[in-house]
């Protein structure tokens, strides 16, 4: 019921997936993945560049069959595959010296041609790193640029939904089988990625998020992408594994410049001094990937903050209290007692303080996370 | 001939009567005890002869026999020696016939015929009183104690010599006896209470902190460590408002029978509880073989302060579920089951996340998971019985500097606070005159509807937030009752807008971190 030349392809990936050298050496030998299938036991058992343990894994694999279970299950969940053997496989992908013999994805594969900024950053983010990430993945999205990235909690995700909100595309790549979302917390973003771009894994269906596959996974996030932007990473991150392979591979590493005293933007502030492109603007990095249209445009500041309220805009700010509020918040998020020692006010209560932020919440002003109040 | 004497038998708080009877008749010298006596009780018969011998009385050889009636009744506890002493010398007829009839005698006795301290003495005493006896003999120890009964004729003794000396005495000079020590002061309290002064800044918790105590809102203190948590909640007694005679009551009940009064009398103010995070099950709820009140029922019209929440078992901050709901804890027995009252006022204080910074993203190193968990470990259940929740941010520097010199005398001084949080007490007094209770948090929904009316504007207002905010129905009518309690505080007689948007700040942590 399945193509014999997908079942014996999958066969090999699933080999790959446990011995990546000897396959890749196979595929060299054999001719690909219909040699390596038949390849008789005495074969295997002369071929000098495998180990004891290769060999006989080879040959049980062998004895299992090939896997229509597998197969099944991958038609069962709408996941589709591609080989290194196919005309399909990503170009960008091929280039590298250790490409996964085949990947799995939900939603599609993004199209030679596009343009594709890696956004990527620091879990446990700070407000600022938020903003940025929401800020670049809105603005490439909205210039047609898609976005790669791990769908990890913190930067790539908040970079990943901007973009897809914004009506852009996004890929992620994962950790596990595409068919396990991780971490649950970004189940909503999981299936708008399906419907606007893709998820995208090495491991095969059903393959549990494991620490060590997340540094695997890094190379194929540089891999996919034509320019690596790094928002926020702290002194020792696991971002700069990334960077590293981005390197290797030839991609361009831009950087967001953050303030020196904090500590998420040690990180990406050394990678500027390192030489990193700095990342001050999105006109920044369309210029680098040849954008004509709107590398002209001089960067306009006020899409860079968000939006938020400029000094002038003064509706919905009036009274003493809420023009204090907007003044305090406009530096840095701040807790309500912060607010309340920063305003400069003595003779106002706490109580009139907490109504007025209570009220602003609710009008949509100010948001409260664990207590800590933004302008939105 | 058959001498019988009163004493009593502790039971949950209350007390049963007890009859000890004696014996003495012509056969071979022996000393019989008999009506289902623990271990403890079984010892008298050593302690007595002892103790008669060193007062100089010899007990003659014949057939002596004891019983405590009621036989159905277990007995336990220390307090049956003096009754035991006294009716044996009564049947030797060193004490006048009759004399013990309708006295309530309770006390320990050494060897050397000291009277001891006993526990549960309070509800002893009101057990007399409740039966039509009027005088008493007790452990001079537990006089203070037994005087907060009042219209009693309490004779404290420090030795059976003295209560056998009291025993013949009549007239003015047996008054005196009675009248004895009477003009002696309680123990002076520990020094002043920590004033809420010594907090620079932190307005936010120190405003929570009073509507908890006007309100007697549970509550919630959230903050890095380090950052005044504990020392706010060992501020809070100061501000809350006086217990009253009733209350008072109930309260020294509590501790007579866990034998916590350590001589004084009344106990005049809530008490403060704070068990320590390794504090197990039975020592919370209360517990052993005859039960003994825990540490939450000794939290009864107080506070219970637990410091670092998430640190208690699980199976220790479970069992604060059923008091939270019922008011009381319920201890089954084989033989019996004992209630202790437990009306506490909850205030638990705990760190954001393990490191102790969250959402500070440039101290906190936690992941999400681990935040959830960590605050996950305090049950909904509880979580749903907390009104107030306060976040306590770090103090910087600049603020510590900035502190006003007589901060005591400040809006937010221990004193200033107290006088607000006695007013709203008054408004809710007289609110709840025909109720059953007594303070805004303790309102159903029956109340909220008679108590809390809104404008139309303002219910409207509240429809909205309850949208906006995806608020359940139970944080819904919490802040109602905080909202109720705000008004109070600042003499508004109608809960309205700013009222609510105070009081929606202080919306409970499910709420916010896991909504």
């Amino acid at each position: 019921m399945y193509d014999e030349l997908f079942l014996k392809r999958l066969h090999t990936a699933l080999l790959a997936e446990m011995m990546p050298r000897a396959v890749r050496r196979l595929c060299e030998t054999e001719g690909g993945a219909e040699g390596i299938w038949e390849m008789s036991e005495a074969v295997i058992g002369a071929c000098h560049f495998l180990s004891e343990e290769e060999k006989a894994e080879l040959i049980s694999a062998k004895k299992r069959g090939l896997p229509a279970e597998t197969a099944g299950k991958m038609a069962a969940g709408g996941i589709k595959a591609v080989c290194i053997e196919e005309e399909a496989y990503p170009e960008r992908l091929r280039e590298c010296t250790d490409a996964p013999y085949m990947i799995f994805y939900k939603g599609r594969m993004p199209a030679e041609e596009e343009k594709r900024v890696a956004v990527i950053g620091a879990r446990n983010c700070s407000d600022y790193g938020r903003r940025m990430a929401e800020y670049f993945g809105r603005e490439l999205a909205v210039a047609g640029v898609s976005i790669i990235s791990g769908m990890a909690r913190g930067i790539d995700g908040m970079a990943q939904e901007a973009c897809v909100k914004a009506g852009g595309r996004s890929y992620a790549l994962l950790g596990s089988g595409v068919d396990v979302i991780y971490p649950r917390s970004n189940a909503g973003l999981y299936e708008k990625l399906q419907e606007r771009g893709g998820v995208i894994s090495e491991y095969p269906p059903g393959r549990e998020a494991l620490a060590f596959h997340f540094p695997l996974r890094n190379r194929l996030i540089s891999a996919f992408c034509d320019i690596l932007l790094v928002v926020e990473a702290r002194e020792k991150s696991g971002t700069f594994i990334t960077v590293n392979y981005a390197l290797e591979q030839g991609r361009e590493v831009y950087a967001v410049p953050g303030r020196i005293e904090d500590k998420l933007s040690f990180g990406s502030n050394r990678l500027i001094a390192q030489g990193a492109g700095v990342a001050y603007c999105v006109e920044e990095l369309l210029l680098a990937l040849k954008d004509t249209e709107r590398q002209r445009k001089l960067p306009d500041v006020t899409r860079i903050t968000g939006g938020k309220p400029a000094p002038a805009d003064n509706e919905g700010w009036e009274g003493s209290i809420r023009r204090g509020v907007r003044r305090v918040l406009y530096d840095s998020p701040a807790t309500a007692q912060e607010i309340y020692g920063r305003i400069g006010m003595p003779k106002m209560k706490i109580q009139e303080l907490l109504a007025e932020l209570m009220k602003l919440e609710i009008e949509g002003r100010v948001i409260c996370r664990a207590g800590v109040y933004e302008l939105k | 001939m058959v001498i019988s004497v009163c004493t009593g038998a502790l039971c949950g708080l209350e007390c049963d009567l007890v009859t000890v009877e004696v014996d003495i008749s012509n056969g071979l010298p022996q000393l019989d005890m008999s009506g289902s006596l623990s271990q403890e009780v079984r010892e008298a018969q050593m302690r007595v002869r002892v103790a008669l011998k060193n007062a100089g009385i010899a007990l003659p050889p014949q057939r002596i026999t004891i019983n405590l009636a009621p036989a159905s009744l277990h007995k336990e506890g220390n307090q049956y020696d003096l009754p035991i002493a006294l009716a044996m010398l009564c049947a030797l007829g060193e004490i006048e016939q009759g004399r013990l009839e309708n006295v309530f005698i309770a006390g320990e006795l050494g060897l050397d015929g000291e009277v001891k301290s006993i526990r549960g003495c309070l509800p002893m005493v009101l057990k007399a009183r409740e039966l039509g006896i009027r005088e008493c003999i007790l452990p001079m120890a537990n006089l203070a104690e037994g005087r907060v009964v009042g219209g009693m004729e309490l004779a404290g003794v420090g030795s059976l010599v003295e209560a056998m000396d009291y025993l013949g005495m009549k007239g003015a000079e047996r008054q005196e006896f009675l009248n004895r020590g009477e003009n002696v002061l309680p123990p002076a309290e520990s020094g002043p209470e920590p004033d809420f002064g010594d907090i620079c800044g932190q307005e936010g918790m120190k405003r929570a902190m009073e509507i908890a105590a006007a309100g007697f809102h549970n509550l919630i203190l959230i903050g890095p460590p380090g950052g005044g948590k504990t020392m706010a909640a060992k501020r809070l007694p100061g501000i809350l408002p006086p217990i009253t005679e009733e209350e008072a009551l109930e309260v020294s009940k509590i501790y007579s029978v866990a034998g916590l009064l350590n001589g004084g009398g009344l106990i005049r103010r809530r008490p403060f509880v704070a068990p320590h995070h390794s504090a197990m099950l039975q020592a919370l709820a209360g517990g052993g073989r005859s039960p003994r009140p825990g540490l939450i029922s000794r939290a009864h019209k107080g506070v219970l302060f637990l410091d670092e929440a998430v640190h208690f078992s699980s199976a220790a901050l479970e069992v604060l579920r059923q008091p939270m709901e019922d008011k009381k804890v319920l201890i089954a027995r084989s033989t019996a089951s004992y209630e202790f009252p437990a009306e506490f006022m909850l205030v638990a204080a705990l760190n954001p996340c393990p490191c102790g910074n969250y959402p500070d993203p440039q101290r906190c190193r936690c992941s999400q998971e681990q935040v959830r968990r960590y605050l996950g470990r305090l049950s909904g259940p509880l979580l749903d019985r907390i009104d107030l929740c306060v976040e306590m941010g770090r103090l910087s520097i600049k603020e510590y500097r900035l502190r006003k010199p007589g901060e005591k005398d400040g809006e937010y001084g221990s004193a200033a606070m107290r006088e607000r949080v006695l007013r709203a007490r008054k408004v809710q007094e007289e609110r709840f005159a025909a109720c059953s209770i007594s303070f805004n948090a303790q309102m159903g929904v029956n109340e909220l509807q008679d108590f809390v009316r809104l404008s139309k504007e303002d219910q409207e207002y509240m429809d909205s937030v309850y949208e906006s905010l995806h608020l359940s129905l139970r944080s819904y009518h919490r802040l109602l009752k905080v909202a109720r309690t705000i008004a109070d505080l600042d003499g508004r007689s109608d809960v309205g807008k700013e009222d609510i948007n105070e009081a929606l700040c202080y919306r409970s942590v499910e709420d916010r971190y896991w909504g």
